[in-house]
């Protein structure tokens, strides 16, 4: 039931209006500035790449995966973006092992 | 200008929020008020504390800024007390103000009223502010008029009578300058359909697999992000009301226009907000890749089909990746979003991860923005549409499980806490749908009252509840409930677009008195 009776909505306005007063979190959206800040893109982009891999449930999608994973090695040593890189390198071989076993 | 450099102390920040927080609640309630004698409390607290420490205090609004004894005050976007401080006081002529220690009765509350009082559009407002101080006694705190920097400035704000919207806040974005509601409407709602059109194009190509154009999406961005900061309600307004056949596309653009709106209140950076929208309009890109009966389909989803559903976000993860194109930061950030928006903030959401993660921030944010608007909009496979008021009282009670609980508070400073098309009942019996917000009261929004106490249908009228004259009890209208549009078969967007141009001026008091407290 949407509509509320007087009381309810009276109450439920004040504590919205309570939430929307973000002035005492200056701090925190501070924070929220600098993560924003610091996105790491290639980082970032293999996480994805490798909880794609991790839930692919056919081998075409894994295969299809896997070539997306092996580029994106390539153009993060490229760019010596190697933490990147090495996350996807681990994680290609410890996949390939993975479906090597019975 | 010594100390220019150095910011003001953290209870300067303090001093001005009290002092919105008081002369908004003197706008609506007496003195004798028991909610007003508490903000007058916690006001007269910081300011005992500051003149005890710092002897006399100026306060100075300069170009958009507040200085504190010559010290910027720091502010965050999210904090609408700067912007309304310095927008009124520039309404009223006043440069600056200066508090200076008092002995006996506090003068602050005196001053407040007067301030109000002072509001009323007027040929000299600084004189008349004056008057009033000296009738009411005031004389520990004193107004004085702007440098000559800033004369031009005031006077330009006197005749435009008041402060700008609330999202006049700079964001990087230049916004949009427009001559007049009607010009500035009609621009959001182009830079809205197009920004559809392009939405409907690329998730087109992306369905056949073809090569995607970034350029444009990223212009459509740009337009959006600019309405925003000039004008969100607006773009708003088309959001909630608009009903657009292709339901998906539309809600992208509306996820991308919500998600915008809540990272500038934030204050990111330009580069970081054009990426938000850009991934913000890429969320659902992955539906491109599901059956198309399935997205159309008018009814609930089965077991089954909701298991294909919930495949959107990896099919759109990958169906960006597999882009040749460089991976640069947009296209990170698309890629995130597209993957992370339904993850949920403890990994309850899907795709189910073997070792589940947080969210992205801008994963975060779309997360609020997406499912506000699926929840106002009825996509075709859900129940129905619910009022925008109700759905954020369902997402309240989803804070920190599905949302960010401080992201989801900025979306409610954002949107309102009645929503643009929420539908009310006033004190007065009558009933009206809400047509703006300001975040500097939220409590307060501007309605179309369209039907009088007895349920009749009258001449539709535009009242902004934040702006009636004080002292005239009998005129006051307040909210008394939220209306479900469905049951109390009102079309809400029917009824703005049957609106008045101009807002109806605040009948005059017959009687004095203290107002009434609100029950909302």
């Amino acid at each position: 039931m949407n509509e509320l009776p007087d009381k309810n909505a009276g109450l439920i306005a004040d504590l919205l209006n309570r939430l929307a007063d973000v002035s005492g979190e200056a701090v925190a959206l501070a924070a929220y500035r600098r993560e924003a800040d610091a996105f790491d893109p290639d980082l970032s982009t293999a996480l994805v790449a490798l909880d794609l891999l991790s839930i692919a449930d056919n081998p075409a999608g894994s295969e299809e995966v896997r070539a997306c994973l092996k580029r994106l090695q390539e153009d993060f040593q490229a760019r010596g973006s190697l933490a990147a890189a090495e996350k996807i390198v681990a994680a290609l071989k410890k996949n390939e092992g993975a479906e090597r076993r019975p | 200008m010594s100390g220019a450099g150095l910011a003001a102390p953290e209870i300067a920040v303090e001093l001005v929020h009290r002092l919105f927080v008081l002369i908004k609640a003197a706008s609506v309630y007496g003195p004798d008020n028991e909610g007003y004698r508490s903000h007058s409390a916690a006001a007269h607290e910081t300011l005992d504390a500051i003149l005890g420490k710092e002897g006399a205090v100026r306060l100075e609004a300069r170009e958009e800024r507040l200085l504190f004894n010559e010290k910027p005050i720091r502010f965050f976007l999210g904090d609408a007390g700067v912007s309304f401080l310095t927008a009124e006081m520039k309404r009223r002529g006043v440069g600056g103000i200066e508090f200076r220690p008092q002995r006996g009765t506090s003068q602050l509350d005196d001053f407040v009223f007067a301030f109000n009082k002072a509001g009323a559009p007027t040929e000299r407002p600084f004189d008349e502010f004056e008057r009033l101080l000296k009738l009411a006694g005031v004389t520990a705190i004193a107004p004085y008029r702007p440098g000559p920097s800033e004369e031009g400035v005031s006077s330009a704000a006197a005749e435009a009578g008041g402060p700008a919207g609330f999202d006049g806040s700079a964001g990087g974005f230049g916004g949009v300058e427009h001559s007049g509601p009607a010009e500035a409407a009609g621009a959001a709602r182009r830079a809205f359909l197009h920004a559809v059109n392009v939405v409907e194009d690329l998730m087109t190509r992306v369905r056949d697999g073809q090569e995607v154009d970034f350029e444009e999406p990223k212009r459509v961005v740009q337009g959006l992000a600019e309405q925003v900061i000039s004008d969100a309600q607006t773009l708003f307004e088309l959001s909630l009301l608009q009903n657009f056949d292709a339901y998906t596309y539309a809600h992208c653009v509306n996820v991308c226009v919500y998600s915008v709106a809540i990272g500038n209140r934030l204050g990111l950076s330009r580069e970081s907000l054009s990426d938000l929208g850009f991934g913000a309009l890429f969320h659902d890109v992955g539906k491109a890749k599901l059956p198309r009966e399935l997205i159309d389909k008018p009814g609930a989803f089965d077991d089954r089909e909701w298991q294909i559903v919930r495949r959107h976000p990896a099919l759109g993860a990958q169906s960006l990746l597999a882009m040749r194109r460089p991976l640069d930061r947009t296209l990170a950030r698309a890629i995130s979003i597209a993957f992370e928006h339904h993850l949920g903030m403890k990994g309850q959401g899907y795709p189910v991860l073997l070792q589940p993660r947080r969210q992205e921030l801008f994963s975060r944010i779309c997360a609020v923005a997406d499912a506000f608007d699926a929840m106002t909009s009825g996509r075709v496979y859900s129940k129905g549409a619910k009022s925008p008021d109700e759905a954020l009282r369902r997402m309240v009670q989803r804070a920190g499980i599905d949302f960010d609980p401080l992201l989801l508070r900025l979306f409610i400073n954002v949107v309102g806490i009645f929503p643009i098309g929420s539908a009310l009942q006033l004190e007065t019996g009558e009933r009206g749908v809400v047509a703006r917000n300001s975040s500097a009261d939220l409590l307060h929004p501007q309605i179309v009252v369209f039907a009088d106490r007895d349920g009749e249908k009258t001449r539709s009228e535009l009242v902004d509840l934040g702006r009636q004259r004080p002292g005239a009890a009998e005129s006051r209208r307040s909210i008394s409930k939220t209306l479900d549009p469905r049951k109390a078969g009102i079309d809400a967007a029917a009824v703005l677009r049957a609106r008045p141009a101009s807002v109806q001026p605040p009948p005059e008091p017959r009687a004095s008195g203290s107002p009434g407290t609100p029950r909302s």
